[in-house]
């Protein structure tokens, strides 16, 4: 048995929720072994946010094929950006021009683009589209509850019978907005908390009144009215444990990079977020969103394609983003924290008289995080070659789930198959330093590595080992005091891992020191001196 | 029984809301006839109040027709309802067998009492006999756990129903000598040459005139501890046979105090002697129809019933203006009428003051209000009484208004449940951090299904059925407006809900997408096909779960 599951399956009878006189109360037993795998939890405890972008966003006004403009002027003239304005990620694709938050990400090796989501048949209703987006079932399957929830029901399970307890105080799931999104369902019931009243979860944590209503009226049903809402804010489930959390972070600095709060919904909620997990929260999932990005008409401003709701859209996305990255890094958790952008599907390829586009298929997903494997899977989507005028599928975006969950969660093959119903392939989207293990453990090196030698001194022959965190182009060699090199030991491709490769001096090679040079990725080499005494 | 003066402060007549720092405003209207025009949200008002909540077709159906007419058959009539069912043998009535019978297994028909008087309230018909019977209950309350004899309790209920709208210093002479509450409150051991003062001072403290301020030692301005030790006199003798059947009060003249019993100023110094039979034996009735007389002319009796009806249908705070131009006329009209009750609720109900907007959606439902409610509300499944899975289900009913506080049968004490007196918060303490979210269970367990203890069964409401009776289902504006209209008060500028939480509504809590809101109406008419189409149905079944879900979690649905 796993130790997680271990941990959630012993849960003491002390802990179980007990009733005296219909009111239910809970006591928690402290046990010492409880409490040290509980810091152990801790530790290895990764965090997953999904973005929801409501509406159907326009992946190809997002992500702009750059190799594919004369096509792309073809199909959209009248909310083509010019190729001139698109952020250039690499030579052939780049991203919206006011994306430079995101653009920002990608240089810094913070952000993946995975080309061509959707699924097969894809359905082109906001309803039926967001369902399956969020259960991960078939085109042609009803599934009542959602992947996450599924998910969590690995991890905890008998949820929500004995929880909150000392192993899991705090809710497996955080969602801001209505009610529990469909994600997040398990057979059971929900497994998550929701903040149904946006206005009294800022309350509750900025002790600000944004957005919402007006007062009650001073009539007596006004007075009763507030009475309630007062104890429906302080009966919030978790409600304590969300608080705390809000307040250890009070006072930490934070990223300047945020815009005023009220300005962008998704900012706003962002911020939030990364409160309660520096906070210390230890939920595992968060859901915000943004909507709006059903654009039929006046995507683009007739005068000037760069402006218009889907810029303002995507500014508030870009902008959002990087403010919480940067903001996680500031607060010390950007090892923690995995982000997800999806969308029910992506436009038409095609545009419409209204300045807008109708609904399509494919789009793209972003992930960001310090454990992204940063860069672009797949391809630009070819303009030309189309379904019905819509893209073609390049990944499954149960595909994309499944390599969170493996690669970020360290989910096995049991809770991938509970999760997701089906197998699906694993795309490479976290650097392989950061999967972790079914217990939570790394299993790749965690940097890039050159171990001292041995035996040192040598003669003739001495094992070199090194770490590789990630795959990569390998180059290992030896060089005399003068610089020139007198061996190549390793000159290729290698997956992440440990190696070990033998040195032997050939008879040529006098005495005296050699230095032993590792080149990995781009720029890193690390030298060690080595000895050979004749 | 603990006597109330130690279980609670005084009674204060003209209380202000302490709790609220907001001046609130209160309607100045009397009981002048209500001239506003009668429609929908008039007609919900009333209908609510009155009864458990109330579903689209008695709003509608109370609407076309008039205030008079809706009146008139509120307060007309009912005939009795069957007896509660013999849980173990079939076809008996039990509540006429020795105690004996069911002396070992009393509380099986506790229950079998609770589960048909909350099958009697989820199940009423337009008509105001069960939330009256419900108000006696807590006006002139009596504990299962106390009284232990469900044949007793029964009795008293059909008192309290046959009474809903009858005299109440009828009523009053009849609970006086009622079996349970002789047992409840200790009239039964009331006897020579120590008498029990528990009924007594009850009676004058809580079920007539009320306790005023303290004005000297043991002197209550209503009435004085001399007072309350000489009613304990006028009804010695009185007790109960449990075996002797059918259950009946006894009245035993050898233990009856024949001196003559002096009350204070309080009552004009009046005297009440013992009137003999020709046998030479006390006429115990006679005496204790004197008590209650003497008790029923002092004017502040009429006020104490008229202020215990106002916070039972309109709000509990008794404003100055409330005492003067609502509790004073209405206690007048009480005593002209013989203390009849109808003319006064007859009066209320269409008056102007009733119907000011600022007495809509004040009051906080009881946990009462909310069960049989919510259940009334969707005609939620409710299997024939017959079968034991009724039983099951009222007893899930039951089960959780016992949660949210409200035990019916078993009130906390002789005062009643608190949030009809106990300054200042009542209503409100109905509500609070365990309750709440029991409350936001219950009402999402009918939407997902209730499951009671020993059933097989699942029981839930029909959303898709529900939504199909409101005016234009398939356009989801007409849909959230009409949902709105039927579970929440308008008290929104008159209105169920502001434009910001429709909007919510909308496109946060259905999911709806702004100008692709057709979405729903495509699904709304797909489900509705020959054949349905199989996702559509789901989809709209689903959106419809979580929309009702969702209303029902908001503040405003706890107030009516």
């Amino acid at each position: 048995m796993k130790r997680r599951e271990f941990i959630h399956r012993t849960v003491p009878v002390a802990l179980l929720p007990f009733m005296l006189n219909g009111l239910p109360l809970r006591a928690y037993g402290r046990a010492p072994l409880l409490d040290a795998m509980t810091k152990a939890a801790v530790a290895t405890d990764r965090v997953l946010v999904l973005i929801q972008l409501g509406g159907g966003n326009d992946g190809i006004n997002t992500v702009i094929a750059r190799d594919q403009y004369d096509a792309y002027m073809n199909v959209r003239r009248n909310i083509a950006i010019p190729a001139s304005s698109v952020l250039p990620l690499t030579e052939t694709t780049g991203l919206h021009p006011v994306m430079t938050g995101m653009q920002s990400m990608y240089e810094n090796g913070n952000l993946i683009i995975v080309q061509g989501v959707t699924y097969p048949n894809p359905d082109l209703s906001h309803f039926r589209a967001t369902d399956i987006w969020l259960s991960a079932a078939n085109y042609n399957e009803n599934i009542p509850s959602g992947w996450l929830g599924r998910y969590l029901q690995q991890e905890f399970p008998g949820y929500p019978e004995g929880y909150p307890n000392e192993v899991m105080p705090d809710p497996l799931a955080i969602q801001i907005g209505a009610d529990v999104s469909l994600s997040l369902k398990g057979s059971a019931g929900p497994m998550a908390v929701s903040f149904h009243d946006p206005n009294s979860f800022y309350q509750l944590i900025e002790k600000s009144n944004k957005g919402g209503e007006a007062e009650p009226p001073q009539t007596p049903a006004g007075r009763e009215l507030l009475y309630i809402q007062r104890m429906a804010m302080q009966s919030q489930e978790y409600a304590e444990q969300v608080k705390a959390a809000a307040d250890r972070t009070s006072g930490t600095a934070r990223s300047t990079l945020y815009p005023a709060s009220g300005q962008n919904y998704l900012a706003d909620q962002l911020k939030i977020v990364a409160t309660l997990i520096a906070g210390g929260l230890k939920t595992r999932l968060y859901i915000v969103n943004l909507y709006g990005f059903d654009t039929h008409s006046s995507q683009v401003d007739g005068g000037d394609t760069m402006l218009g709701d889907h810029a303002v859209l995507l500014q508030k996305l870009s902008g959002a983003i990087s403010a919480f990255q940067d903001d996680l890094k500031i607060l010390g958790q950007e090892d923690r924290v995995l982000g997800l952008t999806f969308s029910e599907f992506g436009r038409r390829v095609y545009s419409n008289s209204s300045l807008g586009t109708d609904h399509g298929t494919a789009a793209p997903m972003f992930l960001f995080g310090k454990g992204v494997r940063p860069g672009i899977v797949g391809t630009n989507p070819d303009l030309s070659d189309l379904t019905n005028g819509n893209l073609k599928l390049q990944f499954d975006f149960r595909s994309v789930y499944a390599s969170v969950l493996h690669q970020w969660f360290g989910a096995g093959k049991a809770e991938l198959d509970a999760a997701l119903l089906r197998s699906y392939e694993n795309i490479p989207i976290i650097r392989k330093s950061f999967h972790i293990d079914e217990q939570g453990n790394r299993i790749y090196p965690s940097d890039c590595r050159l171990y001292n030698n041995y035996p040192n001194p040598f003669n003739p022959s001495t094992k070199i080992s090194y770490d590789l965190p990630d795959d990569g182009q390998v180059l290992v060699q030896i060089f005399d005091m003068a610089g020139r090199r007198v061996a190549v030991l390793v000159n290729g491709y290698q997956p992440a891992g440990h190696y070990e490769v033998v040195f032997t001096a050939s008879a040529r090679l006098a005495s005296g020191a050699y230095v032993c040079e590792l080149r990995w990725g781009d720029a890193l080499a690390i030298r060690n001196k080595i000895l050979l005494v004749r | 029984m603990m006597a109330a003066s130690e279980l609670f402060e005084t009674q204060d007549r003209t209380v202000k809301s302490p709790a609220s720092q907001r001046r609130l405003l209160r309607t100045t209207a009397g009981l002048e006839p209500f001239a506003g025009s009668w429609n929908q949200l008039t007609a919900a008002h009333l209908v609510r109040r009155t009864m458990f909540a109330a579903p689209r077709n008695e709003i509608l159906s109370t609407a076309a027709s008039s205030l008079d007419a809706t009146v008139n058959q509120l307060l007309s009539s009912q005939p009795a309802p069957p007896i509660p069912p013999d849980p173990n043998v079939p076809g008996r009535d039990w509540t006429v067998v020795p105690f004996s019978e069911i002396s070992q297994i009393n509380y099986q028909y506790d229950s079998a009492l609770k589960q048909w008087w909350m099958g009697l309230m989820v199940k009423q018909g337009i008509s105001i006999v069960e939330k009256m019977t419900l108000f006696w209950h807590n006006h002139l309350a009596s504990q299962a756990e106390t009284v232990r004899d469900a044949r007793y309790l029964y009795k008293q209920n059909a008192l309290y129903r046959q009474y809903a709208l009858g005299n109440i210093k009828q009523l009053i002479k009849e609970v006086t000598i009622d079996p349970a509450m002789l047992v409840y409150l200790n009239g039964n051991k009331n006897r020579i040459p120590t008498p029990d003062e528990n009924y007594a001072r009850e009676l004058l403290e809580l079920f007539t005139i009320g306790k005023g301020p303290q004005v000297g030692d043991g002197d209550y301005t209503n009435y004085t501890e001399q007072d309350v030790q000489s009613a304990a006199r006028v009804l010695t003798g009185w007790t109960t046979r449990q075996n002797v059947v059918p259950p009946a009060p006894n009245f035993v003249s050898r233990n009856h105090d024949f001196s003559s019993k002096q009350f204070s100023a309080a009552f004009q110094n009046s005297v009440i002697a013992t009137t003999l039979n020709p046998d030479g034996t006390a006429d115990g009735y006679k005496e204790m129809s004197d008590l209650i007389e003497l008790i029923f002319a002092q004017p502040e009796t009429a006020k104490a019933f008229c202020r215990k009806l106002y916070r039972w249908f309109v709000y509990y705070d008794i404003d100055p203006n409330v005492e003067q131009n609502v509790i004073v006329p209405l206690a007048n009209i009480l005593r002209q009428n013989n203390f009849e009750i109808k003319p006064v609720l007859n009066t209320l109900f269409r008056s102007a003051h009733f119907f000011d907007m600022n007495n809509v959606g004040c009051f906080i439902k009881s946990p009462v209000d909310l069960v049989a409610g919510s259940v009334r509300q969707f005609g939620f499944p409710i299997p024939d009484s017959s079968n034991v899975e009724f039983t099951r289900l009222m007893d899930s009913f039951i089960d959780t208004t016992w949660r949210l506080q409200m035990d019916i049968l078993d009130p906390p004490n002789v005062a009643g449940w608190s949030a009809y007196y106990q300054i200042p918060d009542f209503y409100e303490i109905w509500i609070n951090t365990t309750t709440l979210p029991t409350r936001g269970r219950f009402t999402d367990s009918i939407v997902n299904g209730i499951r009671p203890r020993n059933s097989s069964a699942s029981y839930k409401i029909d959303p898709v059925a529900y939504a199909a009776t409101l005016s234009d289902p398939g356009n989801p504006f007409a849909l959230i407006d009409d949902i709105a209209n039927d579970l929440l008060p308008p008290i929104k500028n008159s209105a169920s809900i502001s434009p910001e939480q429709k909007e919510y509504l909308l496109y946060s809590v259905m999911g709806l997408v702004k100008s692709d809101e057709y979405e729903w109406t495509d699904n709304w008419i797909a489900a509705h096909q020959n054949p349905p189409v199989t996702t559509a149905v789901n989809l709209v079944t689903n959106k419809l779960k979580t929309v009702l879900k969702f209303m029902m979690r908001m503040a405003e649905f706890q107030l009516t």
